[in-house]
């Protein structure tokens, strides 16, 4: 038994190490320090030296010793400085709004004005299906590797398969009757759990939330926040109106002339997003998390689907033969000692 | 203790060498810490400002008042509760994205790797609910590791206000938390799908 405590410790496993660049950044604020540090002393002496002129020579010797001192710290300093920005090279590319297609493919300027695509949005709203279902192959890059996760969303029902270096990972889902179950592949393990069990979900839809909220809608494990076309196309609405989404031309993305819209510079969360002009659904979502270490971006390419019986049944997970269950947080706290 | 062997044979860090273990010893642990509260991109400034701020005052630390990382981490403390709103952001941000993570090739360790990213975005939303006070005694002692004499000190109260701060924050996480199932590790009953409201400043 676990208690809250634990809980944050574990979570907090996920917090990332300093980069290279932070230690380097640490180091050059230290030797600034040092550096200030050392400047005052000097001038603490000279002033003591014009206000007690006795004592020459051990004078003499404290400023022999301490121009050294200082021009080591300067020294310091630099290679502090140096580092940084070697680190700074060193990392990814961090452009804010790196997108695919590449940002030198836009086939123009905005087509379509806000207000204009507000009216359209709306349009799209009321004649949006209440059920259609999402999937999505979400494609996650960082300086550490690719990942993918294929998701699947039909209103409270959601899957999601995860896998690295094409091998699965682990597969999660909230079936029909609000049964979570997990497998997870790498202990050969899985877990079934009855009731309502979702991550938090977006409660706000106003300016200040909405780019970040369309976001976590494609974010492996939270479709369970509803990613119903009408969802969709809701928040969509809100964020050009905002002006949070601004449209940025059109491209082809899968066969469709669809509408580049991209998130403002302010936001957190660097989006681009291409919505199907007929609809106003998106097809395909670029996610550039800049405030992370390391940067990460994701692409979701995402199809609408109907409602079939063999689609329905993708959103099932399958409990692979020969694996073991277990009590989920027992048996990982108790395998973590 | 590993933390003091770090300083100076008086403990103390006045000495460029003893500063400079301490800084190697301690600045991921409280770069970490600020990094779990307004995000990495501050936390590279505020981690930062901690080192450059300690070396200045470090002739002011006295071991006799308590252990140098409760010192250290009193000041990055400091330092945060100057950005309020970038922490606010951080838990509306968690609380919305479920966070990449590497997993590690242990079988176990993988699994508690999922779990975590699993249960982050609720317990942003149970962080979230909490007072800034509480927040503050919670993470010093779950992340940060310090004791309830090291609270005290890093945040310049008694002992036993420390202690009691802490429990009632530990209380208030719990009924944050609500139908959280301790020992399975999921939320079970109606109504838990949603993030709550966070309360005002």
């Amino acid at each position: 038994m676990t208690d809250e405590i634990e809980l944050l410790r574990i979570v907090s496993e996920l917090i990332p190490e300093p980069t290279t660049e932070a230690w380097a950044r640490a180091t050059a604020a230290i030797a600034a320090a040092k550096e200030a540090d050392l400047a005052h002393q000097d001038t603490e002496r000279y002033t003591a030296d014009r206000l007690v002129p006795t004592g020459l020579s051990r004078r003499t010797a404290r400023r022999r010793g301490g121009a050294p001192r200082r021009t080591m710290a300067v020294a310091s300093a630099a290679l502090a400085a140096a580092a940084v920005a070697a680190a700074a090279v060193a990392l990814p590319g961090t452009s804010h709004h790196s997108g695919v297609p590449g940002p030198g493919q836009s086939s123009g300027p905005p087509a379509v004005d806000t207000a204009y695509l507000v009216h359209r949005v709306d349009g799209a709203l009321s004649a949006a299906e209440p059920a259609e279902i999402a999937r999505m192959t979400v494609t996650t890059s960082t300086v550490l590797g690719t990942s993918t996760a294929e998701e699947w969303s039909y209103g409270k029902r959601w899957r999601v398969m995860f896998s690295r270096a094409g091998k699965p990972v682990f597969d999660v889902g909230v079936g029909s009757s609000s049964v979570l179950t997990m497998v997870f592949y790498s202990s050969q393990t899985w877990l079934r759990k009855r009731g309502q069990v979702s991550p938090a979900a977006p409660k706000q839809h106003g300016c200040e939330r909405v780019t970040t909220a369309l976001s976590m809608l494609f974010f492996p494990g939270m479709p369970g926040a509803d990613a119903s076309p009408a969802t969709v196309v809701s928040l969509l609405r809100t964020a050009i109106s905002c002006g949070t989404l601004t449209v940025a031309g059109h491209q082809r993305v899968d066969g469709i002339d669809a509408i580049k819209l991209t998130s403002s510079r302010r936001s957190p969360v660097a989006e681009t997003i291409w919505v199907d002009p007929a609809t106003y659904l998106p097809v395909r979502l670029v996610v550039c998390h800049t405030a992370s270490a390391p940067v990460y971006q994701r692409t979701a390419n995402i199809s609408w689907l109907h409602p079939t019986a063999r689609n329905k049944a993708e959103l099932t997970v399958p409990i692979p033969a020969g694996f073991r269950q277990v009590r989920f947080g027992t048996a990982v706290i108790q395998g973590s000692r | 203790m590993k933390a003091e062997r770090s300083a100076g044979e008086d403990g103390r860090i006045v000495s460029p060498a003893a500063f400079e273990a301490a800084f190697r010893l301690h600045y991921a642990p409280v770069y970490r810490f600020i990094a779990g509260r307004v995000g990495p991109a501050l936390a590279e400034d505020l981690a930062a400002e901690t080192f450059a701020t300690a070396y200045r005052r470090r002739a002011s630390f006295d071991p006799a008042q308590g252990s140098l990382r409760a010192w250290l981490f009193g000041i990055a403390v400091n330092l945060v509760r100057g950005h309020w709103r970038a922490e606010q952001h951080q838990l509306q941000l968690d609380a919305r994205l479920v966070p990449e993570t590497e997993l590690p090739d242990d079988a176990d360790a993988a699994d508690r790797r999922v779990a975590a990213a699993w249960l982050a975005p609720r317990l942003a939303v149970a962080l979230g609910q909490v007072t800034r006070d509480q927040r503050e005694v919670l993470l010093l002692h779950a992340w940060a590791g310090l004791s309830h004499a090291e609270i005290a000190a890093a945040l310049q109260i008694a002992p036993g206000t420390a202690w009691s701060r802490l429990s009632r924050a530990r209380a208030a996480l719990r009924e944050s938390l609500g139908d959280f199932d301790f020992d399975l590790w999921v939320f079970s009953g109606p109504g838990t799908g949603q993030a709550r409201e966070e309360p005002r400043p």
